[in-house]
C-alpha cells in the first residue's frame, strides 16, 4: 500500500502529464518535469497515430495532434490495457458536446472503421464446431465468429474524402478476421447480402431456408428460383473466403 | 437432398405470397452481393492513396526533391512505407528518434507486419532496442 503522501504525488504528476497544469506540484523540480509530459504525450499520440493512419491523414498532422492532445486532457481513460486507448478516443469524439464531431461529421464513423481491424484482429480466440465446405442447403450454417458488420453512412472505403459528405448512403461492411491466416479482411456487402448475414446469426436453426425467408419477407422481396440460386453461389463464394462454413 | 429443400423453400415463398407478406413481387436476382476490399493493409493504402493530393506541375514538393537536397527519394519512400505498414507494430517512445535510432525503428515496424495490434511500449526504456 502507498503512503498518501506519494500516492497524491503521483496523481499530481498524473495530472500534469495530461493537462500540463503545474499547479501544486511543489514536489517536483519544474525545469524538469515536462519532460515527463512530453514522453508520455509521444506515447499517446504515437499509439493514436498508428491506430487512426487515415483519420491523421484526412485531419492533417496539427489537426490530429490537437485532437489527441484534448482527447489526453479532457478524457478520463477507463481501460488498463494501452492498445484498447483508441477506442476511447472513438467514445470522446461521440460525445454529443464533441466540437470535433460538429466540424466532421465523418468523424465518428472513421475512427471506428479503423478501430474495428484492431479490435478483430485482437478478439479472443474461441473453440469452432468442425466446419465444412457448404455443399447442401440442409446443414446449419455457422458465421465466422471473428467478425463486425458495419453500414456506412460515408464511402470512406472508396471515395476521396472530399467527397464524403456528397454521397452519403448505406454501404454495408463485413469485416472479418480469416481463420487460418488471421489477416483481418474487410468485404463491401450489397443490402440484402447485410441483412442476409445478420439474420443469419440471429436465426436459431441457422438453415439457409428460413434466413433466406426471413430476410426477403422482411424487405417485401419475393423469392423467385434465380435469386435462390444466386444467394446459394454466393454464400459459396462466402465459404471460399472463410465467413460461412457449413457445421 | 438439395432439391427437395429448394423446392420446400419454393413452396414457403409461395405461402408467404399468398399470405400477402410479399407486397411486391417483381425483384431483381442478384441481390446477394459482395466485394472484396482487400485486407486491412490493402485497404489502408487504398484509402489513403485515395486522399493522397493530386500532383501538381507547380508543386513545391516536387521542385524540391529536384535539387541535391532537402526530401531526397530514400526518404520520401521510407514516408510511404511507415504510412501503409506501420498500423501494427509497436508504439515508441519520445526519445531517440533522429538518425540512426529513427532508421532502425523503421526497420523494425517494416519486419513487424501488417497488422494494427500489437504491444504498445511504455515511456521508458525501450527505444532503440
Amino acid at each position: 500500500m502507498l503512503k498518501e503522501t506519494t500516492s497524491l504525488a503521483q496523481q499530481k504528476l498524473a495530472n500534469y502529464t495530461r493537462t500540463g497544469d503545474s499547479t501544486g506540484l511543489t514536489e517536483a523540480r519544474l525545469e524538469r518535469i515536462p519532460q515527463y509530459r512530453r514522453l508520455v504525450y509521444n506515447v499517446i499520440k504515437d499509439i493514436l497515430g498508428q491506430a487512426f493512419p487515415i483519420t491523421k491523414k484526412i485531419l492533417g498532422n496539427e489537426d490530429f495532434f490537437n485532437l489527441c492532445n484534448d482527447f489526453f486532457k479532457e478524457h478520463n481513460c477507463k481501460n488498463t490495457q494501452v492498445w484498447k486507448m483508441p477506442k476511447e478516443l472513438i467514445d470522446y469524439v461521440n460525445d454529443e458536446n464533441s466540437a470535433y464531431k460538429l466540424a466532421h461529421t465523418f468523424l465518428p464513423e472513421l475512427l471506428l472503421f479503423e478501430w474495428l481491424e484492431i479490435e478483430i484482429h485482437t478478439m479472443t480466440n474461441i473453440e469452432l464446431p468442425k466446419l465444412y465446405k457448404i455443399d447442401s442447403i440442409a446443414q446449419p450454417y455457422f458465421v465466422n465468429p471473428y467478425h463486425k458488420l458495419i453500414v456506412l453512412q460515408h464511402p470512406l472505403h472508396n471515395k476521396p474524402f472530399k467527397q464524403w459528405n456528397t454521397n452519403l448512403g448505406q454501404y454495408p461492411i463485413l469485416i472479418y478476421r480469416n481463420l487460418r491466416t488471421h489477416k483481418v479482411h474487410f468485404e463491401e456487402l450489397s443490402i440484402f447480402g447485410y441483412l442476409f448475414l445478420s439474420e443469419l446469426q440471429s436465426n436459431s436453426t441457422r438453415l439457409f431456408e428460413s434466413t433466406l425467408v426471413n430476410t426477403l419477407s422482411a424487405q417485401n422481396v419475393a423469392i423467385t428460383d434465380a435469386q435462390i440460386l444466386s444467394s446459394l453461389a454466393w454464400l459459396k463464394e462466402l465459404n471460399k473466403k472463410g465467413i460461412v462454413f457449413s457445421v | 437432398m438439395e432439391n427437395k429443400n429448394l423446392k420446400s423453400l419454393a413452396a414457403s415463398a409461395l405461402a408467404l405470397g399468398a399470405l400477402g407478406l410479399i407486397a411486391n413481387p417483381a425483384s431483381a436476382e442478384n441481390l446477394f452481393t459482395s466485394t472484396d476490399l482487400g485486407t486491412g493493409a490493402e485497404l489502408r493504402s487504398d484509402v489513403l492513396g485515395l486522399n493522397d493530393a493530386a500532383p501538381s506541375i507547380f508543386n513545391n514538393t516536387d521542385i524540391e526533391l529536384k535539387c541535391g537536397e532537402g526530401k531526397c527519394g530514400e526518404e520520401k519512400k521510407a514516408e510511404g512505407e511507415q504510412a501503409e505498414e506501420s498500423k501494427t507494430g509497436e508504439s515508441k517512445c519520445g526519445e531517440g528518434k533522429c538518425g540512426e535510432e529513427k532508421k532502425a525503428e523503421k526497420k523494425a515496424e517494416k519486419t513487424e507486419g501488417e497488422s494494427k495490434s500489437g504491444e504498445h511500449k511504455c515511456g521508458e526504456g525501450k527505444c532503440g532496442m
